[in-house]
């Protein structure tokens, strides 16, 4: 249908509408019922303009996009985060007709992204310059596609919404404006008395909550802009968007989905020892990995043991494990699989330097760490020393996330009276002597290394007096799994850049190289044919 | 001059010297006392308070009172208290603190301690830091001996009671057919031997625990331990634990016992003065660091020492006692003094008579504190007994001296 075809369709059939309604009021008119109705049908106006005041000075009137830090963000990344916001709030300055113009949220794209870049390129001259084409349309197409996402959910008809109804609707309180003019100016004619008293009550009565919606929906939309926008550049400085757009919603999306999986009814399903790391990032998103480090004979692999409920990490007297083994682990009440590394021991003898590296290494690649500990044997310099060289190594690094730890300590079946075992032990508030122990072993472990660790538990790994691993450490996983997925998603992104990396300039230089074959071969053959 | 020629011959007639100059001899007499110096090395709990538990009898409060800082990294614990001590102890608690150097230690230990006991549990196999200090340790003084006391065995064992009879051969060595829970301890044993290598000279596994902990032998080992410091020290030194062990055997009463390391202490001290050949000050000596014993042992039992007491021993005994407070009328009125002053003067009576006097001293202040005063001839006869007791002792561990120095 053209659009003249359209009008007088609508005319059609607005006209009985219209017709009836100039009838209904000359008739009201007529028979002097003009006053009455008027009253209770301006009340409703009014009601209208109170709750439309009071949601807006509360923003309920269209809620303020929620927004959650990313999982995977660092320290660094959340510090940025706080010039975002700043901008998102300064939006409840900016006059309407100012937020209406496509211009104005061009511009803002483009303070916020050169401010942001300055905050990850301090001290460079032209911070922009340092981004990849491919990166800065990653950004777009994500903001762009989250926020037509949200424009479609959160706006009423918002799927219908053209540039000229975005640009029109700060014009539209002027229509409203001219077409309420002409209507008093009407009016005033058939009633001067009364039209006098009900355009002052209308003044005050329609244009006002009218003029609130707009500027109410254009404050949200800029909100909303600015933070999805701010989210994908502080991704794309901190370099995680060189996986590209569809790659990157895949991650994020898969490891979001791992953490809603129920948890029914899971089989208790273990694997390992397998050496060496699993490649696929898609895989490596869904699971956790926990890295077990601690000192020689600190009880590594009798962890290990007690948290599979099988022997399959070889255990002894004297140290044994020599590199790193993997172990899977499914099972009931926990979300998530966990992979498990098993590390050698440090500070036993020889090349200890070597040792230490080994288990930073391992805790690098985890997405939590298992600090295990002796109870009975409190020197723990060496434990301090590795804790700061992995602290060391996360600050050089601030695009990266340092994984949460966990000490476990270990062996309180030896803790005095070590004759006795007879669980279960409530250390949290102890009563027996072996209980106060504990609590001493948690306190003293808690002393020496305290704010390094998310958690301290004690248990017991001795095959047949397992204890504390359902009790104490599997719920302590569960409270720190959401932390450890955000470094797994993390560590993943950079991974795929890594690999990526690579894989994908070659391609390139085959792509060119192609073309110019193609050129080449083009030229050769033009003298010929 | 004649003044001078006056304080001489007093000084022949009736000895005395001034305070200071006795606290100076008794200073360089503890020097020269034959107190074996004991340097523990090994990590936070390995179990070096409780070995020093079991040789002095003291409890773990006492000891941790009595460690007195040394060195920046080192403490030292004087047995039974400072002034004659038995046993030494140095405990170098720096072992596993950031940026602890053994240099500085080793120095100042270098000819004070006689032997080097590494506390190692034998089940912690994270020893780097014990293996350097070691070597270092090692490299200043290669003849001092070392040995590796292994602790803890019955983690090895969890919940279980040790095997009885001690099954472990001469340095820690388990029968080959040593099975359950042995087995286990005789590989992680062989892996801590195998560590150590060529940096120790023995090898003792204990396992010395609280009696309240509930072990059928709190002491296990203990004998083991004991035998092997007495081999390995040297022989002037392994001199005050036989006679700690020789003299405990057959004390039952509990202040006897706890007197026992004070009195040895004292004893040895005199036994050194004693040896001394100036003749006077040999006397002086010895009687200050008699009436020391005897202040010493008051404050044990709790009530301090008066002059009342003190003649009332001296009457009773009539020798032995040469007291400085007490004055020189005292020995006026001990009669035979002369026949003592000859034959004290010799380093096995002043350590017996010394010895025999503590002794003495409690059994009369123990009677004295349930409100009896002892009959002067029990105490002549107690005293009596004691001295031919230490006597026969005396000769048992030092059987001929001139053998030794063959």
């Amino acid at each position: 249908m053209s659009r003249w075809r359209v009008l007088i369709v609508a005319c059609l059939i607005l006209v009985p509408v219209i017709a009836w309604a100039g009838l209904g009021i000359y008739y009201l008119w007529t028979a002097g019922l003009v006053f009455i109705v008027w009253w209770p049908l301006m009340g409703c106006v009014a009601l209208g303009y109170m709750l439309a005041w009071y949601w807006h000075r509360k923003q309920h009137l269209l809620k303020l996009p929620d927004f959650a830090v990313p999982i995977h963000w660092t320290e660094r990344d959340q510090e940025a985060w706080r010039l975002v916001e700043k901008r998102a709030r300064e939006a409840a300055s900016v006059s309407p007709a100012k937020l209406s113009e496509p211009d104005f949220y061009y511009q803002s794209g483009k303070e916020l992204a050169a401010e942001l870049a300055a905050f990850y390129h301090p001290g460079t001259a032209d911070p922009i310059a340092n981004l990849t084409v491919p990166e800065i349309l990653v950004v777009i197409e994500l903001a762009a596609h989250d926020l037509g996402e949200l424009a479609e959910r959160h706006l009423p008809g918002g799927h219908l919404m053209t540039i000229k109804d975005w640009k029109s609707a700060h014009q539209m309180t002027k229509w409203w404006s001219t077409a309420t003019t002409i209507y008093w100016i009407v009016s005033a004619f058939l009633n001067p008395l009364q039209t006098v008293t009900r355009y002052a009550a209308s003044r005050i009565g329609l244009s006002e909550p009218l003029r609130m919606l707009q500027q109410n929906l254009f404050v949200w939309f800029y909100t909303a802009f600015v933070h999805r926008l701010g989210t994908y550049l502080i991704d794309l400085n901190s370099g995680r968007l060189r996986v590209g757009a569809a790659r990157y919603r895949q991650l994020v999306t898969e490891s979001r989905q791992a953490a809603n999986e129920s948890d029914a009814v899971i089989e208790k399903v273990v694997a390992g020892p397998f050496v060496g790391a699993d490649s696929d990032p898609i895989d490596q998103v869904k699971q956790v990995t926990v890295a077990l480090v601690g000192q020689a004979k600190a009880g590594k692999s009798s962890l290990i043991n007690a948290l599979l409920g099988e022997v399959r990490a070889r255990i002894a007297v004297v140290p044994m494990t020599s590199c790193i083994e993997r172990y899977e682990l499914l099972t009931p009440g926990m979300p998530t699989k966990l992979v498990l590394l098993d590390t050698a021991g440090y500070h036993a003898t020889g090349a200890q330097a070597e040792q230490v590296q080994a288990s930073i290494e391992a805790a690098r690649q985890a997405d939590m760490v298992f600090l295990v500990l002796h109870a009975r044997n409190p020197a723990r310099q060496a434990d301090v020393d590795l804790l700061d060289h992995l602290e060391q190594w996360f600050a050089e690094r601030p695009n990266l996330k340092s994984p949460p730890i966990i000490a476990v300590v270990t062996h309180i079946d030896l803790l005095s009276p070590s004759l006795e075992w007879n669980p279960p032990y409530r250390w949290r508030q102890p009563s027996k002597s072996k209980e106060e122990n504990i609590q001493g072993a948690v306190a003293t472990v808690q002393q020496q290394l305290g704010a390094r660790l998310a958690n301290v538990v004690p248990v017991c790994t001795q095959p047949g007096h397992t204890y504390g691993i359902d009790e104490d450490l599997l719920p302590a996983v569960a409270l720190l799994l959401e932390e450890a997925r955000g470094v797994a998603l993390l560590r993943c992104l950079r991974a795929e850049i890594d690999r990526d990396r690579i894989r994908r300039v070659f391609r390139q230089m085959v792509a060119t190289g192609h073309a110019a074959a193609q050129i080449v071969g083009k030229a050769v053959m033009l003298p010929g044919s | 001059m004649l003044g001078n020629l006056w304080g001489r011959v007093r000084q022949i007639f009736s000895p005395t010297m001034a305070e200071e100059e006795i606290r100076e001899y008794l200073e360089k007499l503890r020097k020269e006392a034959p107190t074996p110096v004991f340097w523990m090395v090994g990590k936070t709990q390995s179990g070096k308070t409780s070995v020093i538990r079991y040789l002095t009898g003291a409890d773990r409060a006492e000891i941790g009172k009595g460690f007195q800082p040394c060195t920046r990294w080192s403490s030292q614990y004087r047995f039974p208290n400072d002034q004659a001590p038995l046993m030494c102890f140095l405990d170098t608690r720096g072992l596993d603190e950031p940026g602890y150097d053994p240099t500085e230690d080793s120095v100042r230990f270098e000819g004070e301690a006689h032997l080097v006991m590494v506390v190692v549990k034998a089940l912690d196999h994270a020893q780097q830091n014990v293996l350097a200090m070691l070597k270092r340790i090692r490299d200043a003084e290669p003849k001092r001996p070392v040995v590796l006391v292994l602790t803890c065995l019955h983690e090895a064992y969890p919940q279980q009671q040790h095997p009885l009879p001690y099954p472990f051969a001469t340095d820690a060595q388990l029968p080959a057919d040593a099975s359950g829970p042995l087995e286990a301890l005789a590989l992680s044993i062989a892996e801590q031997k195998h560590r150590f290598e060529g940096l120790v000279d023995r090898v003792v596994a204990v396992d010395l625990t609280l009696a309240d902990e509930g072990f059928n032998e709190p002491s296990y080992g203990g004998k083991a331990l004991e035998h092997v410091l007495l081999d390995t020290l040297p022989v002037a030194q392994a001199q005050n634990l036989r006679m700690l062990a020789v003299a405990k055997k057959g004390l039952r009463d509990v202040y006897a016992r706890r007197a026992l390391p004070t009195i040895l202490g004292y004893s040895s001290m005199a036994g050194t003065a004693g040896a001394l050949p100036i003749p006077f000050v040999d006397l002086i000596l010895i009687s200050a660091i008699q009436t020391r014993m005897l202040f010493q042992l008051a404050k044990l039992y709790g009530h301090p020492l008066t002059k009342r007491h003190l003649t009332e021993i001296a009457g009773s005994l009539g020798l032995g006692l040469l007291t400085h407070q007490a004055g020189r009328s005292l020995i006026k009125v001990i009669p035979g003094l002369g026949t003592v002053v000859g034959s004290i003067a010799g380093g096995v009576l002043a350590t017996t008579s010394t010895y025999a006097l503590g002794r003495v001293f409690c059994f009369y202040y123990k009677a004295m504190l349930e409100g009896q005063v002892p009959d002067p001839a029990d105490l002549r006869r107690f005293y009596k007994d004691q001295l031919d007791q230490a006597e026969t002792a005396w000769q048992q561990l030092n059987p001929t001296p001139v053998e030794k120095q063959a």
